[in-house]
């Protein structure tokens, strides 16, 4: 099987379709997570038998066939043609609860047309080759010859405010506060520390909101034809604060069942777009409990 | 650590100041925007209840600073201080940017629900009031009144402008941020092709051309005779009926406005000759048709917006809300930047100037002034103190000694700052900058020299042409300007405007991005360059120069 989709038992298991994968794939039905499949573990370990070089030449022509198919029927999901798409890598050993991997592997946004979604698939593989992945890979005691990753491809969520929702506070380690990390645009700059975020603190058992920190928020990445871009926000937004009121108890209230769902404390990646809220990671919080 | 005190700006010797105190620390500026000469004593008096309107609209606005006014040889002087103790300011401030970013969105209703109809309601307290037939307590009563109408006015004038310029400030800071400061002025094209009173007036006028220029014995007149002969002809009732219909009601319309902005300045009510002057030359040179000018000015501004909202498409929905909730209100804001002069400094000042000069032929009559004009050397409280005591005793004239002064000061070239410089730059906040916008900040330290070549301005409308110079500091001087040639002035109010469809590119001494001359250069699609501080003085009558609209320089080629 080299393709599954979100919502689907297979997506759902780890070892098919990857950490990141799966979680999402498990919340589909509940949760508003962005339509999409994922390429699976086993595609890639049959291309890389098959003689895969990390480019589109030496892709399976049967995957790229699979892949373009998949590809299709999104687009009349969604209903958009042609339709702008997320591509993320979703190693199996990554999103764990040890640890995140977080940046590890690439994502790529906004990806059109067939032709670059082979493209950031391959990409995607060869991300978790690179001697950055490796190494991270040895130091957290993983085997490097037992790579399994899947590529994750949904629709692009244009995201006018993106954030990062901690179900527990991580920086105090306090289990009653969830924190918010949010600001304009598309959630590259917020997970990459390009802009300094709002940071909003609620209370867990009560949904108050505990602390407000509105920052000058002076870039924000958005959409350009074939990627993203880095741009300056203007001057009237850039300390205005990037999630109301409403926006805030939604995300809350998302955090919050999120939470009971998995059972652990999470670390959410989610994004508004027109108003509606769209998962789009879920994992546990890695770094709690360390102080001991 | 600044150890120095404030740097004292130096004082010509002709010009002795007299300080109060305190006084000598501030920095003392000339509005240049709105006055050109010195104004005379009931003026100034009048210049103080404007001031009071202006500190009751910064009171609803809880702006951080207010003006302080000081009349030095007849020269109106405007200090900006602080309204709270300078700790305060920042916060201040904050207070103040709370009330005008929704300012921003409610200016049009306020203006059409509330200030206008209040505007019209004291129009029409003026217009039912029988001036002649009043008797000198009751027109003491309409003068008191009228007085402090006239503070109610200027505090509606402030409550509508500060929002608008600011809207306008903050649209234009939204769009140079979103697509970069190469283009200055293009955000500007996004805005133009509204209509507004002072193009109305201008295009009524050109209206009354074209039936000039369709009747051979018109076009002759026009042609041939000299403004007074004309204006004669028209009080004669010697000319065709209808043209005499129409030029009435134009002036019913639009006459009633002086061509700046003080009081004592004759209306073309009283005297229509810059009207005249204008048909003339509209005859003689006839200017393209303002209605397709405007059609173009659309067409161009429909596809601007178009391309730009294609260009916002990827970015954040609060982005794209915030432009187009904030383009209708820049775009009305445009509008009402020059609408709201037409109702309160025109045609308001009219009716009040309309008031004044009644007391002042009743004066004349009495033989306490030599001229009813006169009495715009007598103070306020003086008018009011020898009306109560009706009739009066004419035994001395009245405001002699004021009108000497007055009229030596107009042989006065003023600096255009003293006191002291501000300790440091201006504050960056929005308010602060949309000030600047408006009076232009200072773009140089350096006096011009014989040899100056290059005059360095604001950018104030797009477009680069050359042209004769010709130096018009007032509108008597009007008629030397022709088709093709550059109007280089002090400052443009309205009625200056119908010479824009003459000019080729208009040349100020003073003014920013926002002021009257540079919004109606760009209504009529000429280059402007306003804000050079110098140009007057520079640039001879007859030189050959070139404007660039979008630098802001001017080149004496």
């Amino acid at each position: 099987m080299n393709i599954t989709w979100l919502g689907e038992n297979a997506c759902s298991n780890i070892e098919i379709s990857g950490g990141k994968a799966a979680n999402l794939s498990l919340l589909a039905e509940q949760f508003p997570v962005p339509s999409g499949f994922c390429v699976t573990t086993g595609a890639f370990s049959e291309a890389i038998s098959d003689g895969l070089k990390f480019d589109q030449a030496t892709l399976p022509k049967q995957l790229m066939d699979e892949i373009a198919n998949a590809y299709q029927q999104l687009e009349k999901q969604c209903k958009s043609q042609p339709l702008r798409v997320a591509v993320r890598s979703s190693a199996a050993d990554e999103d764990g609860a040890l640890a995140s991997f977080a940046g590890q592997h690439d994502t790529f946004l906004n990806v059109v047309g067939i032709d670059s979604v082979y493209e950031a698939v391959v990409k995607c593989w060869a991300s978790a080759f690179t001697d950055q992945a490796i190494a991270y890979r040895q130091a957290q005691g993983y085997e490097v010859d037992q790579v399994h990753i899947g590529v994750l491809i949904q629709e692009m969520v244009p995201a006018d405010m993106s954030f990062v929702m901690f179900s527990v506070n991580p920086l105090t380690q306090i289990a009653n506060e969830m924190m918010i990390n949010v600001s304009w645009g598309l959630g590259e700059s917020v997970v990459s520390g390009e802009v300094t975020p709002d940071v909003f603190v609620i209370e867990k058992s009560t949904g108050q909101l505990l602390n407000e920190t509105v920052s000058v928020k002076q870039q924000m990445t958005i959409q350009s034809d074939d990627g993203t871009k880095l741009v300056p926000v203007p001057r009237l937004l850039q300390q205005r604060p990037s999630l109301n009121a409403d926006q805030i108890k939604k995300v809350f209230e998302l955090a919050k069942s999120l939470e009971q769902q998995m059972g652990w404390p999470v670390d959410i990646e989610g994004a508004f777009h027109q108003d509606e809220l769209y998962l789009l990671q879920c994992r546990p919080i890695t770094t709690l409990n360390q102080k001991g | 650590m600044n150890t120095e005190g404030p740097k004292q700006l130096p004082i010509p010797p002709d010009f002795p100041v007299e300080w109060g105190s305190n006084e000598e620390q501030l920095f003392w500026e000339i509005d240049r925007v709105h006055f050109m000469g010195p104004i005379p004593l009931l003026c100034q008096d009048f210049a103080v209840l404007l001031n009071d309107g202006f500190a009751q609209a910064a009171e609803d606005f809880a702006m951080p600073i207010r003006w302080k006014k000081k009349f030095i040889h007849n020269f109106d002087y405007t200090a900006v201080v602080p309204a709270v103790p300078l700790e305060d300011m920042e916060a201040q401030t904050m207070r103040s940017m709370e009330k005008f970013g929704p300012g921003m969105f409610e200016i049009q209703q306020k203006w059409e629900q509330t200030f206008l109809p209040e505007v019209k309601e004291k129009l029409k307290f003026w217009e039912s009031f029988d001036l002649k037939a009043a008797d000198m307590p009751a027109l003491l009563d309409h003068f008191n009144t009228t007085a402090s109408h006239y503070v109610r006015l200027w505090h509606i004038h402030f409550a509508a402008v500060f929002p608008l310029y600011f809207t306008i400030s903050q649209f234009d800071e939204f769009y140079t941020d979103l697509f970069g400061k190469e283009n200055a002025l293009k955000v500007y094209h996004l805005l133009q092709g509204f209509d507004n009173k002072t193009l109305e007036a201008d295009r009524t006028l050109w209206t009354l051309s074209q039936k000039a220029l369709a009747n051979p014995e018109l076009k002759n007149l026009f042609e041939t005779k000299t403004p007074s002969d004309i204006i004669k002809a028209l009080k004669n009732n010697e000319m065709d009926q209808e043209f005499s219909k129409d030029f009435d009601a134009f002036m019913e319309e639009y006459g009633q406005r002086a061509n700046g902005w003080v009081l004592h300045e004759i209306s073309w009510v009283e005297d229509p000759t810059p009207a005249i002057q204008t048909l003339k030359e509209y005859v003689q040179e006839p200017p393209a048709d303002p209605i397709e000018e405007m059609k173009v000015l659309v067409e161009e501004r429909d596809k601007l917006i178009a391309e730009t909202r294609e260009a916002i498409q990827s970015y954040p929905q609060p982005v794209k809300d915030e432009f187009e909730a904030m383009l209708p209100a820049a775009q009305f804001a445009t509008v009402l930047s020059e609408d709201h002069g037409y109702w309160i400094d025109f045609r308001s000042n009219y009716k009040i100037r309309s008031v004044i000069m009644e007391l002042g032929r009743r004066f004349c009559e009495a033989g306490l002034l030599d001229s009813p004009q006169d009495i715009f050397h007598v103070s306020l409280d003086q008018i009011k103190q020898i009306a109560q005591q009706w009739p009066a005793n004419a035994e001395q004239k009245l405001g002699q000694a004021e009108k000497a002064s007055f009229e030596k000061s107009l042989q006065i070239t003023p600096p255009p700052m003293v006191g002291s410089l501000p300790p440091g730059p201006p504050p960056g906040d929005p308010i602060t900058r949309t000030f600047g916008k408006f009076f232009g900040m200072p773009v140089s330290d350096e006096t011009p020299t014989p040899d100056t070549k290059l005059i360095q301005g604001h950018p104030g409308s797009s477009g680069t042409i050359r042209g004769t110079a010709k130096v018009i500091l007032s509108l008597k001087d009007a008629e030397k300007l022709h088709e093709g040639d550059i109007l280089v002035t002090a400052t443009t109010a309205p009625p200056w405007t119908p010479l824009f469809a003459t000019a080729a590119a208009v040349v100020t001494d003073a003014g920013g991005v926002l002021c009257h001359c540079a919004v109606v250069a760009r209504e009529y699609g000429i280059p402007a360059v306003v804000g050079t501080m110098f140009a007057t003085s520079v640039i001879q009558d007859g030189q050959m120069v070139e404007v660039d609209g979008n630098t802001g320089q001017v080149t004496i080629v």
